[in-house]
């Protein structure tokens, strides 16, 4: 029943926003924002101020001038220096938007424009940088039977999803309520404490739903949530600020870009013998979340094979675009797309070292008119991107590149053979190769351009870095005489399957009526320091530790007396030893796999790339709902597609041109191509992480598609028409 | 000036400024926070209403426009029979939605149903595509519009 008005509800429009929070006292707030890429504030002329309008400058923010984050932090205000357009300046309020537009018009700002930051090459200030080195990888590349050089790019993304950046403060007495949409409600408390110099213990975060995560915002609405609080502490009155969707476009993060040179030597039996790889990532303006971001790529850049010799420079530059986020995958879905595309360079780079081999071997034995020799070089094979998959993955025994021993072997092998069944690769990558050598031969127009891609890859939840204000998590159970249970977690799951699954599991374990058990998110800062709900993580810690707590207080409800209270924290294992610093051991604490099957169909007039249909085998443990997870799954492969496909964003230089969304495409219902999924439970008692886990595996094998069906080897994404065109022109 | 209209059933009569959006009026004047405020540029379709039973993107929608209109509102539709059709026809499908997208969502559901009591492939998707939003599964969204039109025409039927 309660479910049921829960979905009445969401459906009604009854379900706030902080952005429908009002009152008669409250005042709207804007944000003035630079209009130069990089520059020095060199004036700010502010008219007289009207008695109910509220200014606020870098130096009147009486706590620190910065958010921060683990790791990393970013101006509040801009002080002297703006760093990217869009950038804060001043915060202003007031009761009536329309006398406040007129107010914010007459200001004005002079700046001095400086040269925008240097592109990377030249670059020697790296905020983050990372080398990790795992045997001799430069003598295994100077031995290689085989060398291998590629470079691949990744771009940035925009998160274009609802609901607006928004936040609405209001004082009642000592006490700051803050409503924000944010996955990071300690964050918030943190950061505005720091900001306004006000106690933690008086600040108070209602969350509000967050629309679908998509990872972008993470640390986004304790901005939001920050200026807010400044001008209701100024004006002593409730404040609202929404941010437009042109400024949400302009100044909010974006997926990191990265670009990865790969050095892959193999031996004669097409082993991976040496990888040597460098890899550069734009942060935007500021570090944040940057190390984290960083150390995913390197991990998952070196893919998931067997390599004795690996070499990962990993670095991060600032430049002057808005700051960058974490988005879905945290890093592995740019790492993915380049390891996993490599991986099909690589042995399609050996298919055509095998094919000449092989014509050379015939020509040899026609020259010597050797029937035997001439059979037996007939019947030579080539390997193909799936065998050479299988004769490279990761067992148990092998180690990461951190080091670490693999206790178990990955199921990539299962999911790998489980995907070529379902997909019928084998037969249609040879069938789109062989197509495309005889139109090439016979100089004939091709009836249809098809091509085939794979690729495998993992999802780590959790964070790697062993920050406590990162992977700290807790969750509080009560059960008073009455017999009702309130469950106390550091946020509530977005996702109404799981929330509502939550329930159940409690009603299972202590027999409890459903309309008896309340689950709620910490409004009272009883779980002082927890980490983002991102990453699987209401899944691999909130969920568990949710049913420790209830597994303890049935052991004690009859045995002590009633109300009983039980609070359970996240602990890292301790037989998982994973050092941050030095990059060694067992980084991830729990993978999903996952498996990817891309076949697409070249549209000859509009040169776009169809797909025709995906398949995806998934081992995410235990899945709690197929109907949950297939819904997942389903949004996620239409965000990888609009990624590798369409989704541009408008930068030139630092700046980006349109900051409109209507210009901004993202694939819709007619570009969803058909699409199997299968779940893959090797695991069937556990639920792990499901999040990211198509990001991280479509891109790569949608590149392989396009490049086997163009005869052109494409390295980065998105594939744009236009290039396809020209693909298919140089041919 | 003064704009009368007819709200979700009721006559209505408010002050505007001449510049102002349908969307701003229902919204802050009117306390009808179940439309979203969205991308203000008609582009991504969650702020739609019904005027005189046409979806329209209340954004784009000068208010006054709205003089001797008949505007229904998700606060409004949602009192109605048809709101119960699509609530149920979603829930049984298990349609997932964000907060945001969803009233959106309804409403435009609603408007296609009213034209095509029994929707074609074509006309879904077109619905579907009328709110952008990542959140949504479109195949089950599509079960959910296909159950929610039989609940639709079984009630019509039924009379």
């Amino acid at each position: 029943m309660i479910e049921m008005k829960r979905f009445k509800d969401k459906l009604a429009g009854r379900v706030r926003f902080p952005e429908d929070i009002s009152s008669k006292r409250t005042i709207t707030a804007k944000v003035i924002r630079s209009t130069v890429t990089h520059g020095l504030i060199k004036n700010i002329a502010i008219p007289e101020i009207p008695e109910n309008i509220e200014v606020i400058r870098a130096e009147d923010i009486k706590g620190t001038n910065k958010i921060t984050v683990p790791g990393g932090s970013l101006p509040l205000l801009a002080d002297g220096k703006v760093m990217y357009k869009g950038e804060a300046i001043l915060l202003v309020a007031g009761p009536d938007e329309m006398e406040l537009a007129e107010f914010i018009s007459n200001i004005t700002i002079e700046y001095e424009k400086l040269e925008e930051l240097e592109e990377p090459g030249q670059r020697k200030d790296f905020v983050s940088e990372r080398l990790i080195v795992k045997g001799d990888p430069e003598g295994a590349v100077k031995q290689g039977w085989q060398v291998f050089h590629s470079q691949l790019e990744t771009p940035s993304q925009e998160h274009l999803s609802t609901p607006l950046l928004s936040a609405y403060v209001r004082i009642d007495g000592q006490k700051i309520i803050i409503s924000s949409s944010t996955q990071w409600p300690s964050n918030v408390i943190q950061n505005v404490a720091a900001v306004t110099g006000i106690a933690k213990k008086n600040i108070t975060v209602k969350t509000n739903p967050a629309g679908k995560s998509l990872d972008s915002k993470i640390w986004m609405p304790t901005i939001v949530a920050a200026y807010a609080t400044l001008l209701s502490v100024k004006s002593k009155k409730p404040v609202r600020l929404i941010y437009s969707a042109h400024e949400d476009f302009l100044c909010s993060p974006k997926r990191i870009p990265a670009s990865f040179q790969y050095k892959a030597a193999i031996d004669e039996s097409g082993k991976l013998t040496g990888l040597i790889i460098s890899i550069l990532i734009d942060t935007g303006s500021s570090k944040m979340l940057t190390d984290e971001i960083l150390d995913r790529i390197c991990m998952g850049a070196a893919g998931i094979y067997q390599c004795r010799n690996i070499k990962v420079t990993g670095k991060a530059y600032t430049s002057n675009k808005a700051p960058m986020g974490a988005f879905s995958g945290f890093g592995l879905s740019q790492a993915f797309f380049a390891s996993e595309r490599m991986a099909t360079i690589i042995s399609e780079r050996l298919i055509k070292i095998q094919k000449n081999e092989i014509a050379r071997l015939i020509d040899e034995a026609i020259g010597l008119g050797d029937e035997t020799k001439l059979k037996s070089a007939r019947s030579r094979t080539t390997t193909d991107p799936a065998i050479w998959r299988k004769n490279n993955f990761l067992i148990r025994g092998n180690t990461y590149l951190s080091g670490g021993k693999l206790k178990k072997t990955p199921p990539s092998n299962i999911l790998l053979d489980k995907l070529l069944k379902k997909s019928d690769f084998t037969r249609k990558y040879a069938a789109y190769s062989n197509a495309l050598q005889n139109n090439d031969r016979f100089r004939s127009k091709p009836t249809g351009r098809r091509g085939i891609g794979i690729s495998t890859s993992y999802m780590g939840s959790n964070f790697l870095r062993r920050d406590r204000g990162l992977f700290s998590s807790s969750v509080i159970s009560k059960l008073d005489k009455e017999g009702k249970l309130t469950i106390i977690t550091p946020t509530l799951p977005n996702n109404f399957v799981l929330f509502k699954l939550w329930k159940q599991i409690v009603s299972e374990i202590l027999s409890i009526e459903e309309d008896k058990i309340e689950i709620v998110s910490d409004e009272e800062n009883r779980i002082p320091l927890s980490g983002p709900t991102t990453l699987s993580r209401n899944i691999t810690i909130t969920m568990r530790l949710l049913i420790q707590c209830c597994e303890h207080i049935k052991k004690k409800r009859f045995r002590d007396p009633l109300p009983l209270e039980v609070k359970k924290t996240f602990k890292f294992s301790a037989s998982r030893k994973w050092d941050t610093d030095s990059y060694s051991g067992l980084p991830f604490t729990e993978l999903s796999w996952g498996a990817c099957a891309v076949e697409v169909e070249i549209n000859e007039k509009t040169f776009m790339p169809k797909i025709r249909k995906v398949w995806l085998v998934l081992d995410c443990g235990f899945v709690l709902n197929r109907n949950s997870a297939h819904a997942e799954v389903e949004s996620e492969i239409m965000q990888a597609i609009g990624w590798c496909s369409v989704e541009d964003l408008p930068f030139k230089g630092n700046s980006i041109t349109s900051a409109d969304i209507s210009t901004y495409v993202i694939p819709g219902i007619y570009e969803q191509p058909e699409i199997s999924i299968d779940f893959l439970e090797s695991n069937n008692k556990t639920a792990k992480g499901l999040g990211s886990l198509v990001l991280n595996s479509l891109p790569a094998a949608y590149c392989s598609a396009v490049s086997q069906a163009t005869g052109f080897e494409f390295t980065s994404i998105p594939i744009l028409p236009n290039q396809v065109f020209s693909a298919l022109e140089d041919k | 000036m003064n704009i009368t209209f007819n709200l979700n059933g009721k006559e209505v009569s408010v002050d505007s400024r001449p510049d102002k959006r349908l969307s701003a009026l229902l919204r802050d004047d009117l306390n009808l926070k179940g439309l979203r405020k969205g991308c203000s540029n008609g582009h991504c379709g969650n702020c739609v209403v019904l005027m005189d039973d046409q979806l329209v993107s209340s954004c784009i929608i000068p208010a006054f426009a709205a003089r001797h209109k008949n505007i229904i509102t998700i606060e409004g539709f949602s009192q109605t029979k048809e709101f119960s059709d699509i609530l149920t026809g979603f829930k049984e499908a298990g349609v997932h939605l964000c907060t945001y997208c969803a009233p959106a969502r309804v409403l435009s559901t609603a408007y296609m149903l009213r034209k095509h009591i029994v929707p074609t492939v074509d006309q879904i998707n077109d619905n579907i595509s009328s709110v952008q939003c990542r959140c949504s599964s479109f195949s089950l969204l599509k079960q959910g519009i296909i159950q929610a039109s039989l609940q639709y025409s079984k009630r019509k039927t039924n009379g």
